[in-house]
């Protein structure tokens, strides 16, 4: 978990790195397709 | 040097090639300001990310990792989280659904529109044309040492001209297209060439543990002025109560980290889509861009550590002779092979010129749509395009102006300034803009000119980098700062090194929110506009 780094902070800090990249990959591949826009009828 | 030459001229007909299909396609002036709001996925994720990360962002920034250490690395994390994430997700989308229910082509705009305030899209329009010409030529300064470097036989005002007319010709011509398609390429260049780097490293060093291992291994080598300034080592974090710890915390990480949400350059690109589609695959392409970015520039520039002292027997920071603006190409000019140096080049021109771009677009169209055009009377859609063009043109000789006139140094402070003012004036009335019904114009109008003021009060009297150079409160007070003569390293004295916007941000926010409470709510008939097709 420590991959080396002298302290869990700067460990923390480059886990959190990857993990907001993974979060940013996986939101947009879940919402690949989402227009958002409104379908008709539908209220703001 | 053959190669560096064929790099460049090859690099330089990619983007000719993609300014003039830009420019064939830029018919009236929601193409020149908002590319149409027809852009894909990728060029907006490739040129928000381009536009965000410049040289600086790389050579500066990652020399500051091989001197500060790894505690940048909390900076990697927020430029994915806060400036991809964040922004697209919970900025993006609703920037561009109000932008469009408001029919608004540049930030400014959407800020007045958003408040039914002339003054707010005229002040804010003032407050970027005049202050984003000095970013921009801290960024063209930059390129241009490097261009010096690299081509002796052409010296650096030669070099200030060239890529100054060289960028001037599509973005007048083009517009917003021109500056997206390129900046796309641009980025497309900087991730191969990233990804290059970080894998080289890791394998001269053994792999991901034992490289910062070795690194973990060094801190008894901490020259013993960062040791007193409050770094501990190159991946432990520096003592908080310091002045470094207060330099990489609150300006470098805070600053940047944040400040990154009201950048007027960045924040228009969300209104060039034409749906949430692109804003939610521009979030997965954007955060791999922005970790390939600072994630491996602030790593290579820590490890260059190890390389250089395993090779050498000294430390980056010496190695490069005390310049930190040094140590990543002296690192690539002696590890890296021969071809990747060209083309590292060529990258950074790409990193440079895809951030100038965008700054002079988004200047010239702060005083042409945003100022000029609220006072002289615009007849058609061409004449607006026009009036932008001279825009465009104005901002970009402003911007050389600036690199010929200033020193690197006062320039370089301009950076801060820039990002500390967008925070401070624009954040808390963008944000609330979008999410509160109850913010009014009267507080908007309170938050952004107090922000602004408090901002610059800091800059100018407080915060030692900024206030020492100018010396105004020198002049004044007969200190460098106000808090010069408190006890050294007390609170009072560390307040010195504590960036504007971790003050000045909350008393906007406060401005914005206390001033809204205490006045009447704007009509529900505007806000039901401004709303509409939010969520």
């Amino acid at each position: 978990m420590m991959l080396g780094f002298g302290s869990v902070e700067i460990a923390l800090a480059f886990w959190l790195s990857i993990a907001s990249t993974i979060l940013c990959v996986v939101y947009g591949i879940v919402k690949w397709n989402e227009t958002g826009n409104k379908k008709p009828g539908e209220d703001a | 040097m053959e190669g560096k030459i064929l790099g460049v001229l090859l690099y330089l007909g990619v983007i000719f090639y993609l300014g003039y299909k830009a420019w064939k396609r830029t018919k009236e002036s929601t193409d020149y300001m908002l590319a149409g709001r027809a852009m894909n996925p990728f060029v907006l994720a490739m040129s928000y990310g381009a536009t965000f990360i410049s040289t600086s962002a790389i050579i500066g920034f990652g020399g500051a990792a091989g001197l500060f250490g790894t505690s940048l690395l909390w900076l990697t994390f927020l430029t994915i989280f806060v400036g991809i994430f964040v922004a697209m997700v919970f900025f993006g989308k609703r920037t561009r659904r109000m932008g469009l229910a408001l029919n608004t082509h540049t930030f400014p705009e959407l800020l007045g529109r958003r408040y039914k305030s002339k003054f707010i899209q005229q002040f804010a329009g003032v407050v970027i044309f005049v202050f984003i010409p000095v970013y921009a030529s801290a960024v063209l300064i930059g390129i241009c040492r490097m261009l010096e470097v690299a081509f002796p036989g052409i010296s650096y005002e030669a070099w200030l001209l060239i890529v100054t007319v060289i960028v001037a010709l599509y973005v007048v011509t083009g517009g917003l297209r021109a500056v997206m398609y390129t900046d796309a390429f641009q980025g497309s260049i900087m991730t191969i060439m990233m990804l290059i780097l970080i894998v080289t490293t890791y394998y001269m060093l053994g792999g991901i543990t034992d490289a910062h291992q070795a690194l973990t291994d060094m801190a008894a080598l901490m020259p013993e002025k960062m040791l007193k300034g409050g770094v501990t080592g190159w991946t432990t974090g520096p003592d908080i109560q310091s002045p470094l710890g207060l330099t990489i915390y609150t300006t470098v990480i805070y600053g940047v980290g944040i400040g990154v949400l009201a950048q007027p350059q960045l924040a228009i690109r969300f209104m060039t889509v034409p749906s949430d589609r692109e804003l939610n695959r521009a979030v997965a392409i954007g955060g791999i861009f922005i970790l390939f970015m600072t994630g491996v520039a602030f790593m290579v520039g820590a490890l260059s550590n190890v390389v250089f002292f395993q090779k050498f027997g000294e430390i980056a920071i010496s190695i490069a002779k005390g310049n930190l603006d040094k140590i990543i190409p002296t690192y690539i000019d002696s590890f890296m092979p021969g071809w990747f140096s060209g083309l590292f080049l060529v990258a950074m021109f790409a990193a440079a010129m895809s951030t100038m771009s965008s700054q002079y677009h988004v200047g010239g169209t702060s005083l042409s749509r945003d100022f000029l055009e609220q006072h002289v009377k615009i007849g058609n859609s061409g004449s607006s395009m026009k009036l932008n063009r001279l825009g465009v043109t104005i901002a970009i000789i402003a911007t050389l102006a600036w690199a010929w006139l200033l020193p690197g140094g006062v320039i370089a402070r301009a950076t801060a300034f820039f990002f500390g003012l967008c925070a401070a004036s624009f954040l808390p009335i963008y944000v609330l803009g979008l999410y509160w019904k109850g913010m009014t114009k009267i507080a908007a109008k309170i938050s952004m000119v107090g922000g602004f003021v408090f901002s610059m009060f800091w800059l100018l009297f407080v915060h030692v980098k900024e206030a020492d150079y100018i010396g105004l409160c020198q002049a004044v007070f007969g200190k460098t700062t106000l808090v010069a003569d408190a006890a050294p390293m007390s609170w009072p004295w560390l307040l010195q090194y504590v960036d504007p916007n971790v003050v000045a941000l909350p008393v906007s926010m406060a401005l914005a929110v206390g001033v809204s409470l205490a006045t009447r709510r704007m009509e529900q008939k505007h806000l039901d506009l401004c709303w509409e097709g939010l969520c």
